[in-house]
């Protein structure tokens, strides 16, 4: 959280990706980095135990979010 | 709570609930006002601190805390001691893998199936005998409910602005039943989902509208089956996607005489539920963006000699061939896709089905444990 | 006089939506970073997850760098290749 955070004070959009059981930590980790709300990319765990297939499928799912969370927001 | 909390200022009760319509605050029918106290006695029913995340919302960066809950618990009419059931809801449609973002924001209109088992259904109430899906049951109406009001109120979901559902369906303002786990033939659906006897749980399903499935005239399995088939195969529904089937306790009694277990009830309804190819040409089933999509091309060709037209073809998949006929496009990718539940009054032969939101893959089913 | 309570969550999003470094239009042909912190299959999920944007939104270069303690915050110096040359960055894992 805090390596993305580092990149958004310095003008560059960052996204990350954290597990599920992870949020609270990332919640409370943004607030007290000043940047209360900030959004992580959440999938599940675990990820470290993978076999690369499973890891990708992962990356998978979660691709568009990524984009998403990088771009300009649409208005309406 | 000490904490000073945002809200308004009202003068009586009618006040607040007109308020709470001027806000935007309800699903078109009346809330209960959220009083402090009444938030907090909510809250105290749960296991959780008031800023206990239960909710993650990625996609729009939203966070739902066990006090946000707890309001919309008691604006949607809840007692108290129903908010562990909400609360292990929110959590089961805030999984990952729920991808809440798609059900809750598309065009396709779903309602947020909950289906609860275990002890916890005597203990509130929640209601699995006949009518189990119609209004009268306090904990069916107001859980579903809440859940419903925190897409709302929480994660923005307002009809025409987030909420892009075309034209959505009555299940939307609560789907919430207990499973008559006492008429199955089969274990309880928790078990069958990999938990264990007595515990309780809710299972959540991203669910589009019904199709009532009335049979009267037969206890042959065979025969009962292929009208849930033919329900399934509904060309207006038909998709890769998931099945959740409420059967009546009559239906279930007839597969229980026969000797049926779920998985060869499942293995059954997939094998029979499908169309052909050419029939979903000939409705015009098939859209460009078929072409491009690896999950759709597999799901359509699955069963064609030689698998998927290389490359594909832009005019074969618009156009009806001879050898479409023979190409058989189940409902579904397998019959895991099919969640069996028993539920209804024990006279009547009236089962239901329910598609999964979307016109592809859909969400999985999701079950968690409704916390002590 | 009674109080209602607010049963929304609007704010949350619009303060941290000021605070956010501004975001481009299209990730078409944007020089993205990757950044592993050390923890394992972070890198083969970022690598994996720029192939996706690379068929998708045609992004262009991508520059990687590991972290090799994923507990120690990130520096200047270790992050200059990224500060230097990408749009945006994509880091990995917290878990």
């Amino acid at each position: 959280m805090l390596d993305a955070i580092f990149f958004e004070k310095r003008g560059i959009p960052a996204s990350v990706l954290i597990t599920e059981p992870f949020v609270p930590t990332a919640v409370g980790i943004a607030q007290l980095a000043g940047m209360p709300g900030y959004p992580p990319a959440v999938i599940p765990h675990p990820v470290g135990s993978l076999s690369t297939a499973e890891v990708q499928e992962r990356a998978d799912a979660v691709a568009a979010v990524i984009g998403a969370l990088l771009l300009r927001a649409e208005s309406g | 709570m000490t904490r000073q909390h945002d809200g308004i200022d009202v003068e009586d009760f009618w006040q607040a609930i007109e308020a709470c319509y001027e806000q935007s605050w309800t699903d078109g029918l009346p809330v209960v006002p959220p009083t402090e106290s009444l938030v907090a006695r909510m809250l105290a029913a749960g296991p959780w601190a008031e800023d206990d995340v239960l909710l993650f919302e990625p996609a729009r960066n939203l966070t739902v805390t066990a006090y946000k809950a707890a309001i919309n618990a008691v604006m949607a009419g809840c007692r108290p001691e129903y908010f562990p059931v909400v609360g292990a809801a929110l959590h089961a449609v805030g999984d990952p893998t729920f991808e809440l973002h798609g059900p809750a924001t598309s065009t396709g209109g779903a309602a947020l199936m909950v289906i609860v088992n275990g002890p916890v259904r005597q203990r509130l109430g929640i209601h699995g005998g006949a009518n189990l899906l119609g209004p009268g049951f306090r904990a069916n109406a107001t859980i579903g409910r809440a859940l419903r009001l925190v897409l709302l109120n929480c994660l923005g979901c307002q009809p025409g602005v987030l909420d892009k559902s075309t034209q959505g369906w009555p299940g939307k303002y609560s789907l919430c039943f207990a499973e008559d786990e006492e008429s199955s033939p089969w274990e309880p659906l928790s078990v069958a989902r990999g938990f264990k006897p007595g515990q309780s749980t809710v299972t959540v399903f991203a669910a589009e509208s019904g199709h009532n499935v009335l049979s009267h005239g037969t206890s042959s399995p065979e025969r009962l089956l292929a009208l849930f088939a033919d329900a399934m195969a509904g060309l207006g529904s038909l998709s890769p996607g998931r099945s959740v089937i409420v059967v009546a306790p009559e239906h279930a009694d007839h597969l229980k005489r026969a000797g049926w277990s779920r998985a060869r009830t499942q293995a059954w309804l997939y094998e029979h539920a499908w169309r052909s190819l050419a029939d979903l040409k000939h409705v015009g089933k098939i859209e460009p963006a078929f072409f491009t999509n690896e999950t759709m091309l597999q799901w359509l060709y699955r069963c064609a000699d030689g698998g998927v037209p290389t490359p594909p073809d832009v005019d074969t998949l618009d156009r009806v061939v001879a050898q479409d006929e023979a190409v058989r496009v189940h409902r579904g990718l397998g019959p895991d896709d099919i969640l069996l539940c028993v539920g209804g009054g024990q006279a009547g032969g009236h089962s239901a089905f329910f598609p999964s939101w979307s016109r592809g893959r859909s969400v999985p089913f999701v079950t968690k444990e409704v916390p002590a | 006089m009674t109080r209602i309570l607010d049963p929304t969550i609007r704010t949350a999003a619009a303060s941290v939506a000021a605070q956010l470094a501004p975001r481009p239009a299209r990730l078409a042909g944007l020089t993205v970073g990757l950044l592993a912190n050390g923890k394992s299959n972070g890198m083969v999920l970022l690598d994996r997850i720029a192939d996706r944007l690379r068929e998708r939104s045609g992004i262009g270069e991508v520059v990687r760098l590991s972290k090799t303690n994923a507990s120690v915050p990130l520096t200047e110096e270790q992050a200059e290749p990224l500060l230097k040359r990408c749009a945006v960055v994509i880091t990995a894992i917290g878990d």
